[in-house]
């Protein structure tokens, strides 16, 4: 029988890879609010906008500079991450130690700045960026047909995460992050240059964003608005996973992308709503999130 | 000749709108060991917090080696060789204890290697891997201590380090604290417990309701003690 | 005897300012188009019952556009295709409002700060995928060419000039319902939690009841604005429950002033009429929007008309003590 439930399996596999693939943008961008939010204490609404620009730098370097896709995935994250890291150091400074409220709030008119202003030079519809040749075709695994780009995005991901969680469990930077998190002025007594971490911190979250960003180009389309319809997701992702736990984010990104995949297959109407209905259900049950230590 | 290391003069110092201190003044002198005497709420946290920078609504001058302090951003006073022990002890829940041993950067040479900081605290290597908040009081006011030894320091300021701690611990505490003093290192100390400071201190202090009332040497300390026990009401 | 004079005279003000804004709500539709003028005041009372969560209870609701949105249709929905007149669909949008914002309050209060606001957004998200889906909305194209009918079976609202004085004597009455929630023991208790919620709980206050309370109030207003304006524009559309319009009316808030009781009003004014004059040129308006926005944050705005009333105060005081 090749088939399960009614659908057959290069369909429902294929659905669950798509799962796996949004699992994977929503991975990195949960991994970035949550390291963010985790120093700073700021929900970084400029996340989308941020995603966005790292695609349309790529998007940039391909069109006007000539430089193609392997380059751009280190370029786009760190020009990013400067832009964000000038954030940081000129506005969002200014807010430390106030509600977290307000550098929601800044970081809010942010995106609608950046958004807007990207709108207004390019128009809302999307520009196309194409697959990398090295990245083109696919594999026939049998059960289903695998696009080389969209398995590539998996690892892609699941490699950054991980690499990721070893700078902060690690590193002596890391520790020095987790110290700052937990006691900030306290570390700062020890000669610990905590403003500076915060800055940094703000930077490679918005770096990661812009590397989400790059790893979207070929397959969603660079627009303007690219940024404004995942981040919501993401948000509830951050909720449901509990806003602390930069492991929740993540577990919970994948795991979201493939409840998202399943409803797509046997309740497609429902698929676009999913997450937030989960998120309903989590706060019923658990209000401090699935791995949340509040 | 003994020089100088902190000097304070003036200290005014504010808590949000309470004003707390009213014009200290205070020097400790090279390898001295001074105590800070006083009841609870006089304002000796305070003090010590301004010194560091913990506490920023400050006036006055605090000068350490003849270099000003008070205006030196927050993660620059630990450079100049200054530990701080807070109350607390302050001991990091999301980090080992061989992670909290490590936290804070050596910024002079002249420290002790994690080797010799187990030989110290043999119970600090046993459980270098569990979570820093997971040891007992005793234990955690050791390794708040050590994390200080590591980076060279030679001014050493510690806030109440006996409080809530057994006897035995306490006496731990002051043999490490007395090893320390006759190695040179200069240590400012805020003590409830003049038992354990006097065989320690050269030198005390007693601070009321935010002033320094008056200070006296080791040697009058036994003069004074009908008076002190009074007036700190223990 | 300089007392006495002193305390007469804020009396006096603020009863002339309130006869000037009635005289001037009156006088308005003759000097400018009453359709606009009830577009502001439909933001007005938005932004007013928006305000009542985040300046008197201290909630940050990103989300209160769904109850603005989920008010339009329903009320587009009522008059176009169950025939009811005016303020019955407005009633039933209220309603709908308040029920909607029951269950959205339910879940949100069970979490403070940041998180109460993520929350909102996210359960507003889910108002939006329903409208965006649900066959009766007509998804992009929204529920149009509403018909306006007869007010309590006799006012023609299609009257421009009489449909402007229904919609400010509503707003009006809603203006009202907030002033008094705020003067009340119910508002007081409401700031009591806002200053000090634990504090609150060992007085033994039911502190989420009251939070519940005041978030439905909060919805049940936004939602009557909504319904108001969809009877002005005789639409609804997917915009009017979007998180950008949710965006918008924080902004609006802020830039006149969060836990004033007129601030909103000012910034809703000031935001409408920047759109409206921006409505035919190319320039971008979200990046306006986006500009006021980081700059009221970064200056920790009290907002227009907070800052106007500091420096009232401010003179006042110095007037005092040269006394």
């Amino acid at each position: 029988m090749d088939s399960f439930l009614g659908i057959s399996y290069p369909a429902l596999f294929g659905q669950l890879m798509i799962g796996l693939i949004n699992g994977s943008f929503y991975a990195l961008l949960s991994l970035g609010l949550a390291v963010i939010f985790g120093m700073l204490h700021v929900v970084n609404f400029a996340h989308g906008a941020q995603y966005m620009l790292g695609a349309f730098v790529a998007w940039f370097l391909l069109n006007k500079l000539d430089i193609g896709y392997w380059p751009a995935l280190l370029i786009a994250p760190v020009t990013v991450a400067i832009f964000g890291a000038l954030i940081e150091r000129f506005l969002l400074s200014r807010l430390r130690g106030k509600d977290p409220i307000y550098g929601l709030l800044l970081t809010f008119g942010l995106a609608m700045t950046l958004e807007g202003t990207f709108q207004y030079l390019y128009g809302s519809s999307g520009r196309t960026y194409g697959v990398p040749s090295a990245l083109t075709g696919g594999l026939n695994l049998g059960f289903m047909y695998l696009p080389i780009y969209r398995g590539w995005v998996i690892v892609a991901s699941l490699i950054v995460c991980v690499a990721t969680w070893c700078l902060i469990e690690k590193t002596k930077v890391g520790m020095y992050l987790r110290a700052a998190t937990e006691k900030s002025l306290q570390t700062q007594s020890f000669g610990i240059n905590v403003p500076l971490l915060i800055t940094l911190t703000y930077a490679v979250g918005a770096g990661l964003a812009a590397f989400a960003g790059v790893l979207a180009a070929p397959i969603y389309q660079v627009g303007a608005l690219m940024g404004q319809n995942i981040i919501i997701v993401v948000f509830a992702i951050v909720v449901i996973g509990g806003m602390g736990s930069i492991f929740g984010a993540v577990a919970t990104a994948y795991l979201l992308g493939l409840v998202e995949a399943i409803t797509k297959i046997y309740y497609p109407q429902g698929s676009s709503i999913a997450v937030f209905v989960v998120m309903a259900v989590v706060l019923m049950i658990r209000p401090a999130g699935l791995f949340g230590k509040e | 000749m003994t020089s100088a290391m902190l000097e304070i003069r003036g200290l005014n110092a504010w808590y949000g709108e309470s004003h707390v201190l009213h014009g200290v003044d205070l020097v400790v002198n090279e390898g001295e060991t001074v105590t800070m005497l006083g009841r609870n709420g006089a304002g000796k946290t305070t003090a010590l917090k301004s010194v560091v920078g913990l506490v920023r609504q400050r006036t006055g001058s605090i000068t350490f080696k003849g270099k000003d302090l008070m205006g030196l951003p927050l993660h620059h006073v630990a450079r100049k060789g200054i530990g701080f022990v807070p109350e607390d002890r302050g001991i990091y829940a999301s980090l080992t204890v061989l992670e909290n041993l490590m936290l804070p950067p050596q910024f002079t040479t002249g420290g002790l290697s994690i080797k010799d900081i187990f030989k110290l605290f043999p119970n600090l290597e046993e459980r270098k891997s569990s979570q820093g908040t997971k040891l007992s009081g005793g234990e955690q006011q050791m390794l708040a201590i050590a994390r200080i030894l590591r980076t060279g320091a030679r001014f050493l300021i510690l806030d109440e380090p006996t409080e809530g701690l057994s006897p035995v611990i306490v006496q731990r505490i002051g043999e490490i604290l007395k090893t320390l003093r006759d190695d040179g290192m200069t240590v400012l100390l805020v003590e409830q417990n003049f038992r354990f400071a006097k065989r320690l201190a050269d030198r005390f202090y007693v601070m009321e309701d935010g002033l320094i009332s008056e200070t006296f040497s080791a040697t009058e300390l036994d003069s004074r003690m009908g008076a002190l026990q009074t007036m700190l009401g223990v | 005897m300089t007392d006495s004079s002193s305390v007469k005279s804020p009396w006096l003000v603020s009863t002339a300012v309130t006869v000037v804004c009635i005289a001037g709500l009156v006088l308005a539709p003759f000097f400018l188009y009453p359709i606009l003028l009830a577009k502001l005041l439909c933001f007005a009372l938005f932004a007013c019952a928006f305000n009542l969560l985040i300046g008197y209870v201290g909630l940050l609701s990103f989300g209160h556009a769904a109850f603005f949105g989920i008010a339009a249709y329903s009320t587009a929905h009522a008059l176009k295709e169950w025939g009811l007149s005016a303020e019955f669909g407005l009633l039933f949008a209220v309603l709908v409002s308040a029920v909607i914002g029951f269950f959205m309050g339910l879940l949100a209060i069970r979490r403070q700060g940041i998180y109460f606001s993520m929350i909102t957004l996210a359960l507003a998200q889910l108002v939006y995928f329903f409208c965006l889906q649900a066959p009766f909305t007509h998804g992009e194209d929204g529920i149009q060419n509403v018909p306006r009918g007869l007010w309590f079976g006799f006012i023609d609202l299609n009257n421009l000039t009489a449909l402007y004085y229904v919609v400010a004597t509503l707003c009006v009455l809603g203006y009202l319902v907030i002033w008094r929630v705020v003067n009340s023991p119910f508002g007081n208790i409401l700031k009591a939690i806002r200053e000090n919620e634990p504090r609150a709980i060992s007085l033994g206050y039911r502190v989420q009841r009251y939070k519940l309370g005041a978030f439905v109030i909060s919805a049940s207003l936004a939602g009557l604005a909504g319904g108001l304006k969809a009877l002005v524009f005789q639409l609804a559309t997917l915009n009017d429950v979007s998180w950008s319009l949710s965006g918008e009316v924080v902004l609006m808030t802020l830039l006149g002033g969060i836990g004033t009781l007129f601030g909103p009003v000012v910034g809703a004014s000031l935001i409408i009429s920047l759109e409206s004059m921006l409505a035919g040129s190319e320039f971008p308006l979200q990046v306006i929007l986006g500009l006021i926005f980081v700059v009221c944050v970064l200056s920790f705005s009290r907002g227009i008309v907070g800052e106007a009333s500091r420096i009232i105060k401010r003179k006042k005081s110095v007037l005092h003590s040269l006394r």
